[in-house]
């Protein structure tokens, strides 16, 4: 209990003393701008509401495959970098953080050569739109 | 004769293992499943600085702080950072009561306060930030907000963790034995316990291994451990329950509002997000964990009011683990102390004997090193000094680039990426096995990029024996598709590599796929039935898995076990007290 | 061919909706009893996702011990299913059985053999499953089926790639050896490693990328074969099911001629190949029948145009209308927005949970009708499936078996047991009491209840019934497909 009651003075005093006097000579961080200058350079920047539309989009995705199939791109790319479109919803667009290590893939696809692929996905994934946000998304990564 | 044996594989056991090895001290490890495979793989995965101490004992917050950076030192590959918003809720938020407006400012001083400590781990200091600002950061956030503070944390693998230290504890001259269940305590002259029994789960035979200190890290199994040495060791057991979400929907964590008060968080955990958790008593078997109806609902309906976009995420499953807290009476389970303690058994009648329980997984360093300070004052041993927090855990020696990995290997840069989290610098291993073994390039799990190599150097190299291990190893079967894809290519893999029998290659698979179910039939829904659907019809459908003679059961025994060094020193156990025979079964021998 | 976009309003005398093994025979028996049809469907689905295997239902005696159970027929197989399982398919559809035959025939003709049956007066046949154990099946893809257990005494090669996990040729060697012991067949199973994929980089193919290899080359398959061959020939090869993207059949010719060798595929398990064969050969197949195949996805209007009255789709005169039909994107581009469909029947096959025919979103729906969902003999309300489902992995678990409940005409059944209208009818993954997985009745069931669906919705929709309720008898209609061929469209 003692240590508690000590406990509690301390914070008082932070409250009443140290936090103003931070406040007074600025010491206080206020503001969306310094929790991004904390974050923003890490890769860990927010997910606005349209990115979330998105992400639940590819949620949709069980990993069937058949989209490789009709998948033009898969061969003509480096395999390195692109390992069919499946790939987008089950991998690249999981996490922003590790999205820049995915740009050989997102700079040399053409979304528009998901069509085929995107009309047979049992679960409606929309990869042309797909593709064109992770580029999107990994360009104000950049940015 | 071993200085110490330590009964469990989670962060404790490994930790003191690790410990005790590197102070040079014989070691044996004994765990019944597999590293990690109870409460230190079933939690939040964070090594937390300890925030909620800083009112009651600001000394525990400023140690918990410096132990998170040293494990930052040893381990720099396995942490990621976790910015936290700690919102800052009102009933009308265009007109905050004053309770509220000082409780606000109460949170931006408590925080404040917190990053005092914060440097020691690297962490950011706290910002206080406007609701506006909180919506622009964090649109999702339901909009009853007069504020928020943000504050810095890191998250963890706590699988690797485990077997990291597992692993190190290894290369310092320890012996590990996984599926292997002690059956009894050894006791000799007044008392004293002098080792122990434990039944080889692979082939039933028991084998006695003799120590001078039997130290129980049982966790909620240390009643049961210390029942065998005629010890009573009381726990307060919390069950746990955690859903995950299939992909990171915000890189934030958030702490939500449950709706008896409690705080449950939404935070992102490497490429998923993580629900959690209840705190409930527990009185149940541990070894049968079933996630329950009210526990899904109650964590999700929390995530949902305060992030109601996360209405749309895909929860791929629901998990449990059980806190094996301290023993306090007339406490509500949240105000019990994750405070740790160590019982020296002594004055039980059991000289000799030693058991920790408590704690939590952001301070297991700190507390091995009490619990290997503690069996020297109990041996009455001269002083060793600790060294974990110097040593660099296997593959922290140095964090290799991803794309120079990828370009050297001609691996992918996102595979390389994620090679690299795992595993540190022993990534530039797997990368050569690959590269000698062609065949082991393939890509098996495309949802947390394992390839075969990966896999195939946990058995080789991470004392991986089931296909359940290669899991907590490398995350095979717990991303998007949750085995769908991966599962019967990585069994034949261990199949091949480990020489099972047929069918023992169909358990291992049978029985990741019942994991993979328990953990998501409590969360089925939406776009989830059809992934079922799909696995069904793969594994059970088209592969006639359901058809195979075996008994399943996840934490039956292993097969095809590679057990070396440790079982020179073991003496065959015909009885509990044991033969005097040494004939102990070298490597190779005991199975086939 | 992936199916065009509508741009104009659909007029047919059948409309199936979706478009896997269930739609497709629906179809093509309405099509063949005279019926203007059409099919629309939204995406590939389970058919393209199978084995290619065609289960109708298993033998109810095979177990671990004896995997080749009673070996009773596949008709009786199914009988028993519907006498001890009264939630299944098959037990609302229990006087019907004795067309069991005539559906098998049909789909076996329908595909020009590319799907081959024992016949439903024999027992099963026993497929090497992909995890090396025993799956009995009635039929399946022709590839498939020439690699029947059953019709093998001797060696037989299980063929692998030395540099691709996608066959373990040693595990499935030895797998079906185990088996082969378990099951007391006279089969001794060798593993054959060939060198076909041996460039650097060959390990990181996908099975359709493999197969495409082997189109446009398979003598260099034959080649590789030869010299993996050990001196004991074996009497029959299984090849991993990658040897075509569209038609195996060339390629197993090659493999015949070159090694004097018969040779089969094996069932696929993930990504098959096979799976998308049957399904695109299912569209070759509607597409010469006159079958018009749209991409897009049907639903219902609330309420004919300016009748507030009826909130579904309802029966006017001979038709049933209330149904709106919205265009995805197909890849030709063209968007239809939104088209009213006047159909004198409509044959629901839309799958389960993969095809979308069952969603659940808190609660079991059928999306395009508001069908009640049934789980066993309840609606479901809303439960959580954590209620309604197993423990056990490999124990029946009744919320995977959700779906419509129908009666023996195929209609599906409102909450009181009344019809939404005799002029709609079920078929396939969509109805209740069946997980195919765990039941052992997948493409089977959908080649017999589409059929069915499809000779009720032609007759419905107004047209011959002649010959038609007679079990073994051909059905045959007033007007062939080939003379009123796409008449109107």
């Amino acid at each position: 209990m003692g240590y508690k009651l000590g406990g509690d003075l301390y914070l008082g005093y932070r409250a009443l003393v140290a936090q103003p006097l931070r406040w007074l000579f600025g010491r206080t961080l206020r503001g969306k701008q310094r929790f991004l200058d904390n974050y923003g350079p890490e890769g860990l920047v927010p997910t606005p509401e349209a990115d979330k539309l998105m992400l639940a989009s590819a949620g949709r995705c069980i990993s069937c495959g058949l989209c490789d199939q009709l998948d033009g791109q898969l061969g003509a790319l480096a395999r390195q970098a692109y390992d069919g479109v499946s790939l987008l919803p089950r991998q690249t667009a999981r996490s922003s953080v590790e999205l820049v290590h995915a740009r050989a893939a997102l700079d040399s696809l053409d979304p528009e050569r998901y069509r085929e692929a995107a009309a047979v996905c049992p679960t409606r994934v929309p990869l042309v739109e797909l593709a064109r946000w992770l580029r999107d998304r990994l360009d104000r990564a950049r940015s | 004769m071993y200085d110490l044996i330590v009964i469990g594989g989670g962060v404790n056991g490994t930790g003191i293992a690790r410990d005790a090895a590197m102070r040079g001290y014989r070691t044996l490890l004994v765990e019944k499943r597999d590293f990690a495979a109870g409460s230190s793989g079933a939690n939040s995965g964070m090594i937390h600085g300890g925030v909620r101490y800083l009112r009651h004992d600001r000394h525990v917050t400023e140690l918990a702080c410096i132990d998170s950076g040293y494990i930052q030192k040893i381990a720099p590959h396995l942490l990621f950072r976790i910015p936290f918003l700690f919102p800052i809720r009102a009933k009308d938020p265009s007109r905050p009561t004053t309770t509220e407006r000082l409780f606000r400012y109460a949170v931006e001083v408590y925080l404040g306060t917190y990053d005092r400590y914060q440097p020691a781990k690297s962490g950011k200091p706290s910002v206080a930030l406007s609701p506006e600002e909180a919506y622009a950061l964090e649109p999702s956030l339901a909009r009853d907000l007069v504020g928020a503070v943000s504050f810095d944390e890191w998250g963890i693998d706590p699988f690797r963790l485990c077997t990291a230290n597992a692993l190190s504890a290894k290369a310092h001259g320890a012996d590990l034995l996984t599926y292997a269940t002690v059956v009894s305590i050894v006791r000799g002259d007044g008392g004293r316990v002098q080792g122990i029994v434990v039944r080889d789960e692979a082939t039933g035979e028991e084998l006695r291994y003799d120590g001078r200190v039997v130290f129980n890290a049982g966790g909620p199994w240390a009643p049961r451990v210390a029942a065998l040495a005629g010890v009573e060791v009381k726990l307060r057991p919390g069950k746990g329950v955690h859903l995950t979400i299939d992909r990171r929907v915000s890189n934030y964590g958030v702490i939500c509002q449950a709706a008896d008060g409690r705080d449950v968080f939404v935070l992102p955990h490497e490429q998923t997000a993580i629900i959690g958790t209840t705190d409930d008593d527990f009185y149940g078997d541990p070894d049968d964990l079933r996630v329950k109806e009210d526990e899904v609902k109650y964590l999700w309906e929390a995530a949902v009011r305060s992030l109601p976009a996360v209405a749309g995420a895909r929860v791929l499953r629901a998990w449990a683990g059980i806190r094996p807290t301290v023993w306090e009476y007339a406490k509500t389970e949240d105000a019990l102390s994750r405070e740790h303690a160590i019982y020296d058994h002594t004055k039980d009648g059991a000289p000799g004997f030693v058991t920790m329980v408590g704690g939590k997984l952001a301070s297991y360093r700190i507390m091995a090193e009490e619990a290997v300070d503690e069996v020297e004052r109990i041996l009455d041993l001269p002083h060793r000094s600790c060294m974990t927090h110097l040593t660099p855990l296997p593959g922290g020696e140095g964090v290799p680039d991803p794309a120079e990995l990828a370009e050297g290997y001609g691996l992918s840069e996102p595979t390389a990426e994620r090679l690299i989290y795992r595993h540190g610098r022993k990534a530039v291993d797997i990368c050569e096995l690959a590269r000698r073994e062609p065949r082991l390039q393939a890509q098996v799990c495309r949802c947390e990029q394992v390839i075969a190599a990966e896999l195939v150097f946990s058995i080789r190299h991470e004392e991986g024996r089931r296909l359940l291990d290669l899991r907590r190893r490398t995350r095979l079967a717990m991303g998007p598709c949750q085995g769908t894809d991966c599962a019967a290519q990585a069994a034949a893999l261990l199949a091949r590599e480990a020489r099972l029998s047929v069918g023992d290659y169909h358990k291992e698979l049978y029985d990741l796929m019942q994991v993979r179910w328990k953990g998501n039939r409590a969360v089925l829904d939406g776009d989830g039935l059809a992934q079922q659907e799909l696995s069904r019809g793969i594994y059970l459908g088209a592969g006639a898995l359901a058809s195979a003679p075996f008994e399943p059961h996840e934490s039956a025994p292993a097969y095809g076990a590679f057990r070396d060094e440790a079982q020179r020193g073991a003496v065959k156990a015909t009885s509990p007290d044991g033969a005097e025979s040494r004939d102990a079964p070298r490597a190779g021998e005991a199975h086939e | 061919m992936i199916g065009v976009g509508v741009s104009k309003p659909i007029a047919v005398d059948v409309l199936v909706i979706g478009g896997g093994a269930a739609g497709a025979f629906a179809a093509l028996a309405a099509r063949e009893r005279g019926a203007t049809v059409a099919v629309v469907r939204r995406a590939w689905a389970a058919t393209a996702l199978s084995s290619g295997a065609a289960d109708v239902a298993p033998d109810p005696l095979s177990n671990a011990r004896t995997p080749l159970g009673g070996r009773m027929s596949v008709i009786e197989s199914a009988r028993h299913l519907a006498s001890r399982r009264p939630d299944h398919p098959y037990a609302a559809l229990q006087g019907r059985l004795a067309l069991l035959p005539a559906a098998l025939d049909f789909a076996s003709r329908q595909t020009g053999g590319r799907l081959s049956f024992a016949g439903a007066e024999r027992e099963n046949h026993a497929f090497l499953s992909p995890m090396g154990l025993p799956k009995l099946s009635a039929g399946g893809l022709d590839s498939i089926v020439a690699g029947d257990l059953l019709g093998v005494s001797g060696t037989i090669g299980a063929v692998g790639f030395d540099l691709h996990p996608i066959v373990d040729a040693r595990l499935l060697a030895a797998a079906a050896n185990e088996a082969a012991r378990r099951a007391g067949l006279p089969l001794r199973a060798v593993p054959i490693e060939c060198d076909f994929l041996r460039r650097s980089g060959d390990s990181l193919l996908r099975p359709h990328e493999i197969a495409a290899r082997i189109d446009d080359d398979p003598e260099r398959l034959v080649e590789s074969l030869r010299r993996a061959l050990p001196i004991d020939r074996p009497q029959r090869l299984l090849l991993p099911p990658v040897l075509s993207r569209r038609d195996p059949r060339p390629v197993l010719e090659a493999l015949e001629a070159g090694l004097g060798i018969p040779c089969a595929e094996l069932l696929a398990a993930g990504e098959s190949v096979p799976g998308v064969r049957l399904q695109q050969a299912l569209e070759a197949r509607l597409d010469e029948a006159g079958i018009e195949l749209i991409h897009g996805e049907v639903y219902a209007a609330s309420g004919a145009e300016g009748d507030a009255t009826e909130p579904r789709p309802h029966t006017v005169g001979d038709s049933m209308i209330g149904i709106r039909m919205r265009g995805a994107a197909p890849p030709n581009g063209v968007v239809a927005s939104d088209w009213p469909i006047e159909a004198g029947a409509v044959v629901l096959a839309t799958g389960k949970f993969i095809g979308g025919g069952i969603r659940r979103e808190g609660r079991l729906r059928e999306p395009i009708f508001d069908l009640p969902v049934w789980i066993g003999d309840q609606v479901d309300e809303g439960s959580w499936l954590g209620d309604r489902t197993a423990y056990e992995l490999r124990d029946p678990q009744p919320a995977l078996r959700a779906g419509l409940r129908i009666d023996e005409e195929l209609h599906p059944l409102l909450r009181d047991h009344r019809l939404l209208s005799p002029r709609l009818f079920a078929c396939g993954d969509v109805l209740a009491g069946n997980d195919p997985a765990e039941d052992g009745a997948g493409i089977g069931l959908a080649i017999f209840t589409g059929y069915l669906a499809g000779l009720e919705a032609a007759a419905a929709a107004g047209l011959s019934l002649a010959g038609f309720v007679t079990a073994g008898e051909s059905p045959s209609g007033e007007r062939t497909p080939d003379s009123d061929e796409a008449e109107g469209r």
